[in-house]
């Protein structure tokens, strides 16, 4: 391109001021926008990817500063403005989409006016017209019905509804620079190609250059003409986006290509030989719960999980995909008895467990056991990585307690982990560590099944494909079998023998994967699989091994 | 300061990813680092006050230039180089007087909040973990109690068992116990609900044992803070009560008794002066200590 | 919203119930004879009067049986009638009631006034000098015994300077305004006197202000401890990003946010503002309900104690309530629930 870029970074580095001392965010990194055109940021947590767009329109942290570098933008250097005119800047040439809508929107204020502040902030109408036009904004975006829902608050809209608010507001001055940070990850996955969609036309059609920050190498494939790769703090590739995605230059971006589910090319996990006999057998269940509605408080009972049934054959995995409301994480709490059913039945190898308590269930969890998604929640976080491994033992009255110390140090070598960590606290560890500890703690009784409810979803994408490796071949070693619960279709592809789809409390389809990926028969399903990037407008590149 | 390269945990840059934030609360770090975090101006202040009085209780009787019971002057005299705080209407010196309240008031109150806190949190700690008829039965009980305006009820408990300072101070613990049921309720509703919870259920965990080892802990630090908060508004209240002829009898030398004696004698500044001061130092002191220590609590958990 | 409403009030009268069996007993439990105050000391000699005064005032019956009298009597608003007055305890505490509220009313102002500006200062200011002392000062305020400082103000602003008028609602020998609402500054202003407004106004400032400190001290902090966290919220940064100046944010955005808290606190000062009340009223010689508290338990008089506890459990349970109510209109979100 031979005309002036819109955004030049330059050498840019960012420090952050903390307990523990000066940590870099940002080092020495650059990067370019023409005008009209999307380049994507694409990193991992820690990577700075955030922290580079907060110093484009500076507004980093107070306890972060620019150490080095330079900000141009539109021929202007925006590190040497004053505060006052970056207010002039803000919201008229750059704008920005955040990430989560709920927290980004003031609850106490409605919606609409806060779309029209953005108008009378900067001079460019009075109240009455501002309002006119944040209701127009609101029809833009595809918000029905919204002369009404104007004056409606945050908290009275769907997620991917206040994600479309914050993409008006965003682009209510027609901004030259739309900075979108994770616009989409705090939303389900069909309402994400939705939105997306519509940002996608939206700057399109106004011209505005976007600087979409992402995690996922994929989306940022397809969404961008541009990809830039970040790796603590610096810079490692950046290319067009299809160059990058077929022939990366970077050992790392060969990695985050390699980890990624969606550009998966096999799945991880042969199909079992012959037809092993259930372990797990759910029949009708059922959860509903009573919920009040109504200004008199009736009771309605809202159905969780409506007349679900399917088997977990000993060996394998399955899978349950479902969006957020579709009852995935109930049928997981009913089987690992955490909830109670309202009805149907729970058989383990053959014998009904629906209603045991006492000394049954005391037993029934030493063969069922969990791995929840939190890798920061789901570990006590006063009690050392030994302590929270070895309680299962405990309360199990296992062994010696010399035996108890030596499992634990098998278990933790079995999860690839230093027995030595066994002495530290859980924020010592990084969220993988964390889940191979979850993992060890769920293996310590020798369970049969494991339920993983979202166990990968909170991992970054190179850990999350090291967790799937790992569970994969504990499976092989142990024979266990896995009830594996996620949001992310692609994910689930990799790992499960079996696949179910969940929508609102019923299953709506189920198969293997391949069957599933190449001739998905219900609706729902087909929404799913659109909703997957897979780099490039059009196919899914998937061969499955099976 | 050197900058080092590395991930970021805790340092915020705006936005952020998808993944789930660092750690909550009660972190355990080297031992050396955690001790710095206390070393706030409040906190150094407060609890250097809070060691003098220590000693001054310990050591009263040697600290004490005159006896505080009986008669050591004329009556009614101004401060002077004999006299600190000058004496009152029975000749007794006024600063020995102060330094032999302490005795009375400050262990009194300690005494006071640290039983509300164990009543309470037990009861609490019951109603808010195992919720049901449990819950609908203990806590009506505290919301009754505090529904009482506290000074009404302490007056009304102590008019009740009689005048005294023990009386006063098992008046106070039935007002105050109630506040802690509550806060440790609501705290115990909100733990039982995290992963950590669950995953101690799920390893088949008797319901005592969940809450004696993973809930109950994690409201230590909440408790223990309000605590030291609560513990100036109790040092008050007794004096308070004193003060009203309810708590502590002639010829206890209670700071609110005093200041009931510096009443009557109005214009003998000197005999309120000395409890007074006595008492806003202390008070002072341990609500600095307190806010200070809310404010480590706070910031770790904001991990900034 | 009006189930909400609803189920609180229905709350109400179960715990008033539970106050005043709790008081009931509590003032029945003295181990001092009550007779002393209603016959007089001397008069405990005389069998006669002594048996006379036991029937009349029903203290010969059980105390089952003079629980159930008092709660069928409470039910049709009837008080009992007090030892020492020897008149209806319902007139003793409606004629003394006005007093209380003028000073509690009158502190409340103060305190959220004053504690509001004074937070939103020491937010804005976060770090600085006016930070510091405001947070030190709130902390004083709390750390005060208020009898105490009733008696070092009176002593150095009336006894020593003379810029204080003497303790009571009105100067000597003043008459006070027609009763109308039994506020003494309102009546004034209503019958159109103005000396006497200002009169009655200066006495009450005093005590007021004593009165208002503690709370003052805990608005100022919950003031400042919400501004500082809704300005690190995320919304405000989204603000940021539209082109908002920090103090248009902080105006227009975290103000409001931060105000609910303080909502709530009023309900809960009710508790701090009687315990005052009984402090300094006994200080500045004010005839409130304070005043009336201190004097019936030390004369062991049982109706006007159980009494006191009752219209101070209303005042307190009135203030919950009413809180519930402002915080439901100003968070759209808890009127949905």
């Amino acid at each position: 391109m031979t005309t002036a870029p819109l955004l030049q970074v330059r050498d840019l580095s960012v420090a952050f001021r903390t307990d523990r001392g000066d940590v870099e965010a940002v080092s020495g990194a650059s990067l370019t926008v023409h005008a009209g055109q999307t380049v994507a940021v694409v990193g991992e947590s820690g990577s700075g990817k955030s922290t580079l767009t907060a110093a484009v329109n500076r507004l980093l942290a107070p306890n972060g500063r620019v150490t080095q570098g330079s900000v141009t933008f539109d021929g202007v250097d925006l590190l040497a403005r004053s505060e006052r005119q970056m207010n002039g800047v803000r919201g008229k040439q750059i704008g920005l989409v955040p990430q989560d809508p709920m927290s980004n929107l003031n609850p106490l204020r409605s919606v609409g006016s806060q779309i029209a502040e953005v108008f009378t902030v900067h001079r460019e109408a009075r109240v009455r017209e501002a309002k006119k036009k944040a209701v127009e904004l609101l029809e833009r975006v595809g918000i029905a019905d919204a002369g009404r829902r104007y004056a409606q608050y945050q908290h009275e809209f769907s997620g991917g509804m206040r994600q479309r608010v914050l993409i008006a507001m965003g682009l209510a001055l027609r901004p030259q620079l739309l900075i979108a940070d994770e616009p989409t990850s705090a939303l389900d996955v069909t309402v994400q190609k939705t939105v997306l969609d519509q940002l996608a036309e939206l700057t399109e059609t106004m011209g505005t250059a976007v600087l979409l920050v992402t995690h996922d190498l994929a989306l940022a494939a397809e969404r961008a003409d541009h990809v830039v790769v970040m790796r603590k703090g610096a810079v490692v590739e950046e290319g067009p986006a299809q160059t990058v995605l077929t022939s990366p230059t970077a050992e790392y971006t060969r990695l985050l290509i390699s980890a990624a589910p969606s550009l998966a090319t096999s799945s991880m996990v042969t199909p079992p030989e012959g037809t092993a006999e259930p372990i797990i057998e759910v029949t009708g269940l059922r959860k509903e719960y009573p919920v009040r509605t109504g200004a008199l408080g009736r009771r309605t009972p809202f159905t969780a999980v409506d007349d679900v049934s399917f088997t977990i054959p000993r060996g394998t995995t399955v899978g349950i995909v479902g969006e957020s409301g579709s009852g995935k994480s109930t049928v997981a709490k009913m089987v690992l008895k955490l909830a109670e059913p309202t009805a149907g039945e729970l058989a383990f190898e053959g014998t009904s467990v629906t209603g045991i308590g006492g000394r049954e269930l005391f037993a029934f969890r030493r063969r069922v056991q969990p791995v929840f998604q939190n890798p920061y929640a789901a570990l006590d976080s006063r009690y050392t990585v030994g302590d929270a491994i070895r309680e299962p033992l405990d309360v199990h009255g296992v062994g010696t307690p010399a035996e108890r110390r030596a499992k634990v140090a098998e278990l933790l070598s079995q999860v690839a982990l230093d027995p030595e960590l066994a002495r530290r606290y859980p924020h010592e560890l990084s969220g993988g560590q964390r889940q191979r500890v979850a993992i060890a703690r769920a293996l310590a009784l020798d369970p049969d099944v494991v339920v993983l409810d979202e166990a990968v979803s909170a991992l970054d994408v190179l850990v999350q494909a090291q967790i799937l490796e790992l569970l994969v071949s504990l499976q092989r070693r142990l024979g266990l079998s896995y009830l594996f619960i996620s949001h992310d279709l692609a994910v689930v592809r990799m790992i499960c023998h079996v696949v179910h789809v969940m929508r609102a409390g019923s299953i709506v389809e189920s198969g293997s994967p391949a069957e599933l990926f190449h001739h998905p028969t219900h609706a729902y399903t087909r929404a799913l699989l659109d909703a997957i990037p897979v780099g490039e407008a059009g196919s899914p590149s998937v061969v499955p091994a099976g | 300061m050197t900058i080092t390269a590395g991930p970021l945990a805790e340092a915020g840059p705006f936005g952020g990813t998808a993944l789930p934030q660092a750690p909550l609360d009660d972190e355990k770090l080297p031992f050396r680092a955690r001790l710095r975090r206390f070393a706030r101006p409040q906190i150094v202040v407060g609890a250097t006050v809070v060691l003098v009085w220590l000693l001054v209780i310990a050591l009263a009787g040697v600290l004490a230039p005159h006896d505080p019971f009986s008669s050591s002057g004329g009556r009614l005299l101004p401060p002077s180089g004999e006299h600190l705080f000058g004496t009152d209407s029975l000749g007794r010196d006024v600063f020995s007087r102060v330094l032999h309240g302490a005795r009375l008031s400050l262990p009194i109150a300690v005494l006071a909040i640290v039983l509300s806190v164990l009543v309470g949190s037990l009861v609490g700690a019951v109603a808010g973990f195992f919720g049901g008829w449990v819950d609908a039965v203990l806590m009506p009980t505290a919301d009754i109690t505090m529904a009482f305006p506290s000074i009404l009820l302490a007056m009304a408990v102590a008019a009740a068992l009689g005048p005294g300072l023990a009386n006063a101070f098992l008046a106070i613990v039935a007002v105050w116990w109630p506040i802690y049921a509550r806060l440790v309720r609501g705290q115990i509703l909100s733990i039982k609900e995290r992963e950590h919870v669950l995953a101690a259920r799920a390893i088949g965990m008797g319901r005592w044992a969940v809450l004696r080892k993973h809930v109950l802990p994690h409201s230590l630090t909440p408790v223990s803070v309000n605590a030291t908060m609560d513990l100036g508004s109790i040092i008050i209240l007794v004096a308070s009560l004193s003060f009203l002829g309810l708590g502590a009898l002639p010829p206890s030398p209670e700071w609110g008794a005093m200041i009931t004696d510096g009443a009557a004698n109005f214009y003998q500044w000197w005999i309120a002066a000395g409890p007074g001061i006595a008492m806003v130092s202390v008070v002072l002191a341990v609500n600095f200590l307190g806010d200070g220590l809310r404010d480590v609590f706070d910031v770790k958990n904001r991990g900034r | 919203m009006l189930r909400f409403t609803l189920r609180r009030l229905a709350l109400i009268p179960l715990l008033l119930w539970g106050i005043v069996t709790i008081a009931f007993f509590l003032s029945r439990s003295v181990s001092s004879n009550p007779l002393v105050t209603i016959v007089g000391e001397r008069n405990l000699g005389n069998p006669d009067v002594v048996a006379a005064a036991t029937r009349r005032w029903g203290l010969d019956k059980s105390l089952a049986e003079q629980y159930w009298v008092y709660l069928t009597n409470l039910v049709r608003g009837d008080l009992g009638t007090s030892f020492r007055t020897k008149s209806p305890v319902l007139d003793d505490l409606g004629a003394r009631l006005p007093a209380t509220l003028e000073l509690a009313f009158t502190a409340l102002v103060i305190a959220v006034v004053l504690g509001t500006v004074g937070g939103v200062i020491a937010a804005r200011t976060q770090g600085r000098v006016a930070d510091g002392v405001l947070r030190v000062a709130a902390l004083a305020g709390s750390s005060l015994p208020v009898f105490w400082v009733g008696l070092v103000f009176l002593f150095v602003f009336y006894a020593t300077l003379g810029i204080a008028p003497s303790p009571g609602r009105l100067s000597a020998r003043v008459i006070p305004p027609p009763d109308v609402t039994g506020f003494y500054t309102v009546d004034s202003l209503l019958a159109g006197d103005w000396p006497l407004f200002t009169d009655a106004f200066a006495h009450l400032l005093m005590p007021a202000f004593i009165m208002s400190l503690a709370l003052l001290g805990t608005v100022i902090r919950l003031v400042r401890s919400q501004m500082l966290e809704e300005q690190g919220a995320d919304y405000v940064r989204t603000a940021r990003a539209k082109g908002m100046a920090r103090g248009q944010v902080l105006n227009r955005h975290v103000l409001k946010n931060a105000i609910t808290p303080v909502v709530t606190l009023i309900g809960v000062s009710v508790g701090l503002l009687i315990m005052g009340a009984v402090l300094i009223e006994t200080i500045f010689s004010w005839n409130g309900i304070g005043t009336y508290a201190v004097e019936s338990s030390r004369g062991l008089d049982f109706p006007a104690i159980t009494g006191v506890c009752l219209v101070g459990g209303v005042l307190f349970l009135l203030g919950n309530l009413l809180t519930d109510i402002a915080y439901a209109t100003i968070d759209p979100r808890v009127r949905l629930s």
